[in-house]
């Protein structure tokens, strides 16, 4: 039996329960996440070894591309709703949340990580539409929690510009389905990912490709694709710490799933280079346009933000370098940058409620003031800049060395790639020592964090091991992902 | 007997005409009642071809067309209107005047841009594909021109509506629960909007959205 119809229900359930749980909504949440956690994670680790499983009469399809989708948001998830607790307490009581309503806080959440959740569960392409474009529904009240104009101005541009790309999405789709209704499958299963995957080659190739441009552009906009990105600094900067942390580690990644999917189906119907050359594009396009606001950045929050940007850029153009290498990598890439930025964003909240901002000018001396958060926000700098011995390197590498044995659009992908990263680690390094180590005020916030270690030690941990040793478990999901991503050239 | 045909195309030409309308009038209230007029066509639309192609889904979509987009939503909306206590649009970004020419510009572009898709529609009515185009084209012009959020919310509403109609006319609708899915979104969309709308209004005691120009670099 298949746990994934049991993955799909937890979150809904204890959304149900916090709604009615009162004081204890916290409690009842993080316990939730991390049982929900526990069964992707058994769900993922299903997809890695075995078959592509179905579920719910064809409802549920997950192969270990979705496997490794699903494993990131339950572990990002988790982490998410545990941090909520210190976080949620300390605003709590520095006045910026009122206490009556935190319980809200936990359903939204939990109906955020529940859509989610659903994106790479769905067979069909129309409910994974549907389920996108409700993680922007309910991450957008998140974004709004605290009611400040900054807060609200976030969650608007976030709204609106969701809207507007899930609205390019929808006409993607629609043009799927007009190419896959005519003639060549049922139409009732014509949006079913089997289907479609198993028809993709005589799929009409003028309408695939217009489909996926606007696919790429309507996904692309919640994946943070540059140009499509505007939103994503405003949300992940303004958001309380823990949905940064989700929006960044998770959501993210189902956006670029979507897209993902499409590529496949534009693959398999134009051939290879028309999609694989637009991920190229569009995933260089993002290195370079984070490298000016990384460096001349004045916020925490967005400083990280625009990493996110980066890294989406790095496995766009990863997966459009294509072949065995930069695919493992781009797998392992997503895993690597999903990780890292949590631990980022949990040392970034927890230094931000010890000053009270996140004005990069005003963070100084952190070091003395919360050496745990400082000292894992810096590790956590070295670790996404692609500092070896930590995961990103290994991941990013690959993409490089990919990249310069590919076609020509590839090898500028790769030499931009090189050098963007190589300017984001002087940017990056710069502000965070700086946060770190420069003489500190003499006014300072109680921001009690405890566990800080696990917290911030665990996934730092996770990044330092697998950099240096794969387990065989996590190597064989990420090879499978990747040759589901593998298209003919 | 006038066949079904005729009575989609002139039923898209009057969507169009709401459209556009929707662009010349500054009134909020007025803009939501021609949003109820723009959905009840789209239902309209839905019923003919039901009634013409025997699809029985269609009968579906038109039903949820007229609970959710013709009622519920602007239900909504007018609920949030009377808390915020607003009428107009002030100072939009284009002059009124300036706005139709542009929304009339587009249409034309949408006319010929559609006039170039070779698609064999699944239900072939000649003007409701342009028309499904014109109404995108209009919404984001709407969006991108309108201050109040009420009134970028209808932009957006628009811009379904077209989507909505190529999707009738190119394929009957998309398979009835991914359609029931969608509508659900819409609503969620619109409860959103409304929470978003009445705490922007609570917090600058302004609804312009020009108070949300704050966040750069």
């Amino acid at each position: 039996m298949s746990l994934s119809p049991l993955v799909l229900a937890m979150p809904v359930a204890a959304a149900a329960l916090c709604a009615v749980a009162g004081r204890r909504a916290a409690l009842v949440s993080v316990v939730a996440s991390l049982v929900t956690s526990a069964l992707t994670l058994a769900v993922a680790f299903d997809s890695f070894v075995g078959p592509p499983r179905r579920a719910l009469g064809g409802l549920v399809y997950v192969d270990a591309l979705s496997g490794l989708v699903l494993m990131l948001v339950g572990l990002v998830s988790a982490m998410a709703a545990l941090y909520s607790f210190p976080y949620m307490r300390n605003a709590v009581a520095s006045g910026e949340i009122a206490e009556r309503e935190l319980p809200s806080f936990h359903v939204w959440l939990q109906l955020s990580i529940g859509a989610m959740l659903a994106v790479p569960l769905m067979n069909n392409l129309g409910l994974m539409w549907v389920a996108i474009e409700t993680t922007t529904l309910f991450t957008v009240l998140l974004v709004a929690f605290v009611r400040r104009g900054h807060a609200l101005e976030a969650a608007w541009k976030y709204f609106m510009l969701g809207a507007v790309g899930l609205g390019f999405a929808l006409f993607g789709l629609l043009l799927t389905y007009y190419a896959a209704s005519h003639g060549l499958v049922d139409a009732a299963g014509a949006l079913d990912w089997d289907e479609l995957r198993a028809h993709a080659a005589s799929l009409d190739p003028d309408l695939m490709r217009v489909s996926f441009v606007l696919i790429l552009i309507g996904f692309g906009t919640k994946a943070g694709l540059a140009p499509m990105h505007t939103w994503l600094p405003d949300a992940h900067g303004q958001a309380p710490t823990p949905v940064s942390v989700l929006l960044s580690g998770a959501l993210l990644n189902c956006a670029l799933y979507g897209i993902l999917r499409f590529h496949l189906l534009a693959a398999g119907s134009v051939g290879s280079a028309f999609s694989s050359d637009l991920l190229v594009w569009f995933g260089t396009l993002s290195i370079v346009v984070a490298v000016p606001f990384v460096l001349v950045q004045h916020d925490l929050k967005r400083l990280l933000a625009y990493s996110s940007v980066e890294h989406m850029g790095i496995v766009a153009l990863a997966v459009g370098i294509g072949g065995p290498l930069a695919l493992f990598a781009a797998a392992f890439h997503m895993f690597n940058h999903a990780i890292a930025k949590t631990t980022l964003f949990v040392a970034a909240g927890a230094i931000g409620q010890r000053y009270g901002t996140q004005r990069l000018a005003h963070l100084r001396g952190a070091f003395e003031l919360a050496p745990l958060p400082a000292l894992g926000l810096v590790l956590g700098t070295l670790a996404i800049t692609g500092v070896p011995p930590f995961a990103p390197f290994t991941s990013e590498f690959g993409v490089a060395r990919a990249g310069f044995a590919g076609r020509p659009a590839a090898l500028a992908g790769a030499i931009v790639l090189v050098a963007g990263t190589a300017l984001i680690f002087g940017g990056m390094l710069f502000h965070v020592l700086n946060v770190a180590f420069r003489p500190a005020p003499r006014h300072s916030h109680q921001a009690p964090f405890r566990f800080a270690s696990v917290f911030l030690g665990a996934p730092l941990a996770t990044l330092l091991v697998m950099g240096i040793w794969l387990p065989p478990l996590l190597r064989e999901g990420f090879a499978a992902a990747a040759s589901v991503l593998g298209v003919a050239p | 007997m006038i066949d079904a045909t005729t009575v989609v195309d002139a039923l898209a030409v009057a969507l169009l005409a709401a459209a556009l309308a929707s662009v010349a009038m500054r009134g909020l209230v007025a803009g939501v009642w021609l949003l109820v007029v723009q959905s009840t066509l789209l239902a309209l639309v839905a019923a003919t071809i039901a009634v013409a192609s025997g699809v029985g889904h269609m009968w579906a979509a038109a039903g949820l067309t007229l609970a959710v987009r013709a009622i519920a939503v602007p239900a909504v909306l007018f609920l949030v209107l009377g808390r915020v206590a607003l009428r107009r649009e002030m100072r939009p970004i284009l002059t009124t005047r300036v706005a139709l020419l542009a929304g009339v510009g587009l249409t034309l572009v949408a006319f010929s841009a559609a006039g170039r898709l070779e698609l064999s529609a699944a239900y072939p009515a000649p003007r409701a594909l342009p028309v499904s185009l014109s109404l995108t084209f209009i919404g984001v012009l709407l969006m991108a021109t309108r201050r109040k959020a009420i009134s970028q919310l209808i932009g957006l509403i628009t811009v379904e509506n077209g989507i909505f109609l190529s999707g009738l006319i190119a394929t009957l609708g998309l398979p009835l629960f991914v359609e029931i899915g969608i509508f659900f979104d819409l609503l969620v969309a619109v409860g959103v909007t409304a929470v978003l709308t009445m705490r922007i209004n609570e917090h600058f005691d302004t609804v312009n959205t020009d108070a949300l120009r704050r966040l750069r670099g």
